[in-house]
């Protein structure tokens, strides 16, 4: 993913990430990669690929189910993930493919994705920008 | 931001925001803080989470913080709120994502002049014996009929698996088995994580260590806990691992809609996600935190048999075995009775880094404990002092919680980006204390500058009565994953 398309905020405790993205598709795929690479991720070996579908009330929710549940494959088939396509989304519901590969390593544990101070507005350029706060 | 003028001074360790202060609050705010402590304390968003606290339905007194206080989602880590049963909440976000973390320490009968040349030894032996760090699997896979079991029983059924034993129960804070668990109400997503995952220590601030009582101040206690200047004692800190994560990721889920639609419960934070305690929806999470309490009781449980197991294979009998001085939460709910207006009233505690501490008398600590006051078991932050300390009847006003720890005042990525792991562990070296880790940016995370001074919180917490510092314990051999 691109640098300059999420910045790790100040936090005293626990890691906060910005992600901004021109659609609601650059933010979902934008959190998951931004998500892995704050915590230091990496993969190795073949490529893997997992099917996805996550439900939520609203947007906010969505994005904040759609990590936890990426968490919790992660965790429970030791994956790190990279990709998120083809991808579909709307405001309730995201359905796509994981891409990932078997973890190498991995220098925090992310114990949740929360939605203390979770913030998604459109800014000046008409880009979403998401913050949202992981407890680690 | 809180001005300070509008924080009251009750006495040297106490401080009050009134319930005027905002008008949402439903009861004051008090904080247990050093005057020196009070100061820092306004750095991060501490005490504006602490008067959110303070807006919960069904909170009674005060909405408590200890002087570990510091930022954290929801509540603050540190925080405490008395929720009554009969018409307040519970809430998932008030209890965290690493359900039932918290403390074990186990004894032996040896002093360190008689292991010293061996620690190199036994440290290297618990590294191997205890899978350690960031996607490491238990030693045991468990079956569905196993995993529901750990859920429902705790400790009582690695005792009939052969991984305990009569004195590791009674050691333990709810003799290891919260009885209100059903293994029905956690998903197949939260069990399958963590039927991989028993015994394990997971990374972040989790560690073993072993120390030496290099102080006792209460010699009355300290002979009741068996304790005694020169010891040897390891301690242990981890939680629930990937199956509290989930327990608390999928009642978030449910609850915010919930808690936003169907109850219509205002709260200053989405992250509190609470319904009533008496709702069905309610009950169920408080029986699904229960299993991973119980869970996580387990997994201290099964580290220490690993850890008896390596002690035996170095030492023999001839130092005789470990045995557990005790094991508590420090991130949990539980349900207690208290005299409010003169009346028996049932509370539904919630401690997010905060330990309960009961005094003497108290019904549910150990018989051999009960004229003391039950062991309270405090880390302090990497190649620093860690404490036990003794419950006292003086805490009935903190719902007996006292402090967890020494509280962060540094992200681990700032921490990382500040100081070196390897310099840290030359340093260790330099005190003579023994690092086994895998990673040095993990030794980098929980570098001493990252949280604020134990010592400090301790006398904090000995001062106002919380609890009663009783032995100071000094790190010979620190083991960390990755």
């Amino acid at each position: 993913m691109k640098k300059n398309s999420f910045r790790i905020l100040r936090h005293p405790a626990d890691l906060k990430i910005k992600i901004r993205g021109k659609n609601k598709k650059e933010i979902i795929s934008g959190a998951m990669s931004a998500m892995f690479v704050s915590a230091g991720f990496s993969g190795k070996g073949k490529v893997i690929k997992r099917e996805i579908i996550v439900k939520a009330p609203d947007f906010a929710s969505l994005l904040v189910s759609f990590l936890s549940h990426v968490l919790c494959l992660s965790d429970l088939y030791k994956e790190v993930y990279s990709r998120l396509e083809p991808l579909k989304i709307d405001e309730k519901r995201v359905k796509g493919t994981l891409w990932g590969q078997k973890i190498s390593k991995q220098d925090l544990i992310i114990k949740g994705a929360t939605f203390h101070d979770l913030k998604i507005k459109e800014d000046k350029n008409k880009h979403l920008c998401a913050t949202i706060l992981f407890d680690t | 931001m809180i001005p300070q003028k509008e924080i009251i001074k009750i006495n040297d360790f106490l401080w009050e925001i009134p319930r005027f202060f905002r008008k949402d609050m439903r009861v004051p705010v008090r904080i247990y803080l050093s005057e020196e402590m009070f100061r820092d304390c306004f750095r991060d968003r501490s005490l504006e989470q602490l008067i959110n606290v303070s807006t919960l339905p069904g909170i009674q007194k005060y909405a408590i913080a200890m002087p570990d206080i510091h930022e954290g989602y929801s509540s603050p880590i540190g925080g405490v709120a008395a929720i009554r049963a009969e018409d307040g909440i519970i809430s998932p976000g008030m209890c965290g994502y690493d359900i039932n973390c918290g403390m074990k320490l186990l004894k032996s009968k040896a002093t360190e002049k008689e292991i010293g040349p061996f620690i190199e030894k036994l440290a290297a032996g618990i590294q191997q014996a205890v899978p350690f760090g960031l996607g490491r699997e238990s030693k045991i896979k468990l079956s569905d009929k196993q995993i529901n079991g750990v859920l429902k029983d705790g400790i009582e059924f690695l005792m009939k698996e052969g991984y305990a034993q009569k004195k590791d129960l009674e050691n333990c804070e709810a003799r290891g088995k919260l009885i209100w668990a059903d293994s029905s109400a956690v998903s197949s997503f939260a069990k399958n994580r963590g039927k991989n995952q028993l015994g394990t220590l997971g990374s972040g601030n989790h560690f073993l260590e072993v120390q030496r009582v290099d102080k006792v101040f209460d010699d009355k206690i300290a002979r009741a806990f068996d304790l005694f200047e020169g010891q040897i004692v390891i301690m242990i800190h981890c939680g629930s691992r990937g199956l509290g994560h989930q327990v608390c990721t999928d009642y978030l889920r449910e609850f915010i809609p919930l808690m936003e639609e169907k109850y219509k419960i205002n709260v200053p934070d989405r992250e509190f996600a609470c319904v009533p305690f008496n709702s069905s929806c309610g009950q169920r999470y408080f029986s699904a935190m229960a299993c991973a309490a119980n869970y996580a009781w387990a997994n201290r449980q099964m580290i220490a048999h690993y850890i008896q197991k390596t002690w035996m294979n170095v030492f023999g009998r001839s130092l005789g075995e470990l045995t557990s001085l005790y094991d508590v939460a420090h991130n949990i709910i539980k349900k207690e009775s208290y005299m409010l207006s003169g009346k028996e009233t049932e509370l539904i505690v919630h401690r997010k880094g905060a330990t309960r501490a009961f005094g003497p008398k108290n019904d549910e600590i150990p018989e051999q404990y009960k004229s003391v006051g039950q062991p309270v078991l405090i880390p302090g932050s990497m190649g620093t002092a860690s404490y036990v300390l003794a419950g006292q009847e003086s805490a009935r006003e903190s719902f007996f919680s006292t402090c967890h720890g020494s509280g962060r005042v540094m992200s681990r990525h700032e921490a990382m980006r500040r100081a070196s792991g390897y310099k840290i562990i030359e340093e260790l070296k330099e005190k003579r204390i023994i690092v086994k880790y895998h990673n040095a940016r993990s030794i980098a995370q929980e570098a001493p500058l990252a949280y604020k001074n134990v010592d400090e919180v301790v006398d904090v917490v000995h001062n106002a009565g919380l609890s009663k510092r009783v032995a100071k314990l000094i790190p010979l051999a620190v083991i960390k994953g990755e």
